[in-house]
């Protein structure tokens, strides 16, 4: 129940971190390159359009406490999507209770970035069943990397190496999904589905890959054992 | 087993060896994209293998770092650890952080140099061929220089070249038959008009008295009318005027050759000295042994370079330097801004092309010169080519300073060669400036006008790099000793998947060295000069011991 605990409380000190590394990071960018002016507000809304970004980091911090903790695949997973699920939806509530109506993410964001911010404005103001799936689809994508972690039992460092490089490529991957001419695709099967549920399918779809990938491929966490 | 002897450096020598071929390789085949000339195509690519080395050398000293340590025997312990492995760690990453601080940005300034005069290479033909397909020659003939300068044998060049001055020649032929026309007279397409017009202006030559002027034109008029009676009687009438008039050929053409010594030594004496050289020049063609003649033609071409250079040294400098183009702004009493699209420094001077000065206070200036030397602070606008000196490019004054009496060829500026060379210097690309001129150039780019920012951040992270290496190298010990298998792994597992983990490694060192170019910039915005790379140092400090400790944490948490 401790390492349970202490999943939990790394999950969320990466989320925290990240978060406020990444809005720092973004922010002084802007300042240094063409002098931006940075508001409270302007913050604000980079730390919102953030959360996505720390959320896949706090999940890579937490897979190697979960091969250490966990042996059963479906638990982890389960545990994921419920930590990474709650970090983003209670993110969006505030802001959609908080927040100001028609906010939109700063123009000094990174462009390849833009697509993962724009969506996560557009969903914390959709309606209900819109914000669940994009929301749930998005947490079961941060969770669906565990795998990468436990490649190589007998070469853990391999594991250690591929989260890093992970974590980017599963922000890369993110922003490319998230792009319009990939939710467009739907139409080119006569699927005229609204842009965020076309954008969840192919986040889910993504996270199914990964799993398939998990269950084909890396080894079962071993629970104590020395995965990376 | 694990093993007692550190496989760091074998290790690390490996995978340095395998970036160098690798780059090479990449150079190799985006060698074609890049447009580099032939010529430069080997050392281009050797310089790329470099600079692809240094770039990864990071991830290689952290990878070699942590599969040393991951089967090393020494004690579980980080400490342990990283008495084996970090002596050969840290000595390596001061021999590439050597390499990255002193060697790179020489090689970085070759390889854009190749690149850039590749490409002022391809523009210069380009503008030259388009210039001679609208019949521009002499347009054609300036921008093949630019070419000339940097690869007179490629392929391209000799072929362009050859028909621009084939059709030059032709030009230069047809305008001296058009110098015997008559103003307005379009009828001369038939040849017996042509004949018939010359005849009679012999007969007018020969009345006025102008005898060489009516035999030349009689022979032109029998080039074209042959067996006419009356023009074979009116060349032979005139050549007899010729020769009775007085001497000899001989005589006459020592005279000649006589009067125009003295007609360029009158110049010389009234300080004529472009007409002098001028002179001078075509009798050294005449008479090369001449003695006075060639004394003279050496004091003409020293007094021409008080006001005026000679083309070939500009190209010289082109080819044998980096150029970039020129900008730099003095302040003070005399306020002067130059510009110049391309600037180059030789060993004496300082060459710009399309120059513009601009002086302000009491006696403001403006000026534009197609060429222009900085020698001191003696500024030349005039070029003159040594082989051709009826070619010569002035300057072209917008406003010209009160009591400016002479052309204006040559001023005395506010800036001097040295300040010149150090906007070249600082104006390339940060990335090519050696780190000396960069640490002692940033009070001077702030004094000359030049934007001091990216040079303080490219100071900021030149300064990053030996403390990243040995960051990287504690923290891949960490890594080691957390990730050590329970089982030792073979040689042949180890030295086949380094590589596999250097790319690994590579996409998050460059996403840290983008946030700490971010932070570089801010901090450059934000902290004053005199505080800036103190407190970069600072917070570089502050980052190894970090490392240390995040890297003992991470050893720590093995097993638990």
């Amino acid at each position: 129940m401790k390492k349970f605990a202490a999943a939990i409380l790394r999950f969320f000190l990466g989320f925290g971190v990240s978060t406020v590394c990444l809005s720092a990071a973004w922010a002084l960018a802007a300042y240094g390159s063409d002098g931006s002016t940075i508001t409270i507000e302007s913050l604000m809304m980079t730390a919102f359009s953030s959360v996505p970004a720390a959320i896949i980091l706090a999940a890579f911090l937490t897979f190697f406490l979960l091969n250490r903790t966990l042996s059963s695949r479906p638990l982890g997973c389960l545990g994921l999507l419920l930590l990474g699920g709650s970090a983003v939806a209670g993110a969006a509530l505030v802001a959609r209770f908080l927040g100001p109506s028609g906010a939109a993410p700063p123009a000094y964001l990174p462009a390849r970035y833009r697509p993962i911010a724009e969506w996560m404005f557009a969903a914390a103001e959709a309606p209900w069943p819109s914000f669940a799936a994009s929301y749930l689809a998005f947490a079961a994508y941060a969770s669906s990397f565990w795998g990468l972690t436990r490649l190589s039992r007998s070469r853990p460092l391999i594991g250690a190496f591929v989260a890093p490089a992970a974590a980017i490529a599963s922000v890369r991957l993110l922003s490319l999904c998230l792009s319009e001419p990939a939710s467009d695709a739907f139409s080119l099967v006569g699927l005229d589905l609204p842009r965020l549920y076309a954008q969840s399918a192919i986040i889910a779809a993504g996270a199914l890959a990964l799993a398939l990938f998990d269950l084909l491929f890396s080894r079962k966490p071993s629970g104590g054992g020395r995965d990376a | 087993m694990p093993e007692r002897k550190s496989s760091f450096l074998p290790v690390a020598i490996g995978l340095l060896s395998l970036a160098f071929a690798v780059g090479f390789f990449v150079a190799l085949v985006s060698v074609g994209r890049a447009d580099v000339l032939y010529k430069f195509a080997l050392p281009w690519e050797a310089m790329r293998a470099l600079i692809s080395l240094a770039d990864w050398a990071p991830a290689i000293l952290l990878v070699a770092a942590a599969i040393a340590t991951e089967s090393s025997d020494a004690g579980a312990g980080f400490s342990g650890a990283a008495r084996g492995v970090l002596a050969p760690a840290l000595a390596l990453a001061a021999a590439v952080s050597l390499f990255y601080l002193l060697v790179l940005p020489g090689v970085e300034e070759r390889s854009n140099r190749y690149e850039s005069q590749s490409q002022l290479f391809a523009e210069s033909l380009r503008a030259a061929d388009a210039a001679y397909r609208e019949g521009r020659l002499a347009d054609a003939e300036l921008a093949l220089r630019a070419g000339a300068a940097i690869d007179q044998l490629d392929e391209r060049y000799v072929e362009l070249s050859d028909r621009i001055r084939a059709e030059a020649a032709r030009a230069r032929s047809s305008a001296g038959g058009e110098l015997d026309k008559a103003p307005g007279d379009g009828a001369d397409d038939v040849p017996w008009r042509a004949a018939n017009r010359f005849y009679l202006e012999a007969l007018r030559a020969r009345d006025e008295g102008r005898l060489f002027d009516a035999h030349y034109l009689a022979k032109r008029s029998a080039a074209i009318y042959a067996n006419d009676v009356n023009v074979r009687r009116l060349v032979a009438e005139t050549w007899s005027a010729l020769q009775a008039l007085g001497p000899s050929l001989e005589e006459k053409a020592a005279a000649a050759f006589y009067g125009r010594k003295l007609e360029g030594y009158s110049r010389y004496q009234e300080g004529d000295y472009l007409e002098a050289f001028r002179i001078y020049t075509e009798l050294a063609e005449e008479a090369p042994d001449d003695a006075d003649v060639a004394a003279y033609l050496e004091r003409s071409a020293a007094g021409l370079s008080e006001i005026s250079f000679f083309i070939e040294e500009d190209e010289r400098a082109f080819a044998e330097s980096d150029e970039r183009p020129f900008s730099a702004t003095l302040s003070g009493p005399r306020p002067a801004w130059l510009s110049a699209s391309r600037a180059a420094a030789s060993d004496g001077a300082v060459y710009f092309r399309d120059l513009t000065l601009r002086l302000g206070g009491a006696s403001p200036l403006e000026a534009r010169a197609p060429f222009a030397r900085l020698h001191g602070d003696r500024l030349v606008m005039r070029a003159v080519d040594r082989s051709r000196p009826d070619l010569v490019w002035e300057p072209e004054y917008a406003r010209r300073p009160t009591g400016q009496d002479g052309p204006g060829y040559a001023l005395i500026v506010p800036f001097t060669q040295e300040d010149a060379l150090t906007a070249i210097r600082l104006s390339g690309a940060p990335e090519d400036i050696p780190l000396a001129t960069l640490a002692t150039g940033i009070d001077d780019a702030e004094r000359l006008g030049l934007e001091s920012r990216p040079l303080k951040a490219e100071l900021a992270e030149r300064c990053s790099y030996p403390f990243v290496v040995i960051m990287l190298a504690l923290l891949g010990v960490g890594l080691g000793v957390r990730f050590r298998p329970t089982e030792p792994v073979g040689a042949a597992a180890r030295y086949l998947t380094a590589p596999l983990l250097v790319a690994l490694a590579v996409p998050p060192l460059r996403l840290a060295a983008e946030l700490s170019a971010s932070a570089t910039r801010a901090l450059a915005v934000l902290a004053p000069s005199v505080w800036f790379l103190p407190a970069w140092i600072g917070v570089l400090s502050l980052c190894v011991a970090a490392s240390l400790l995040v890297a003992a944490r991470i050893a720590s948490t093995r097993g638990a």
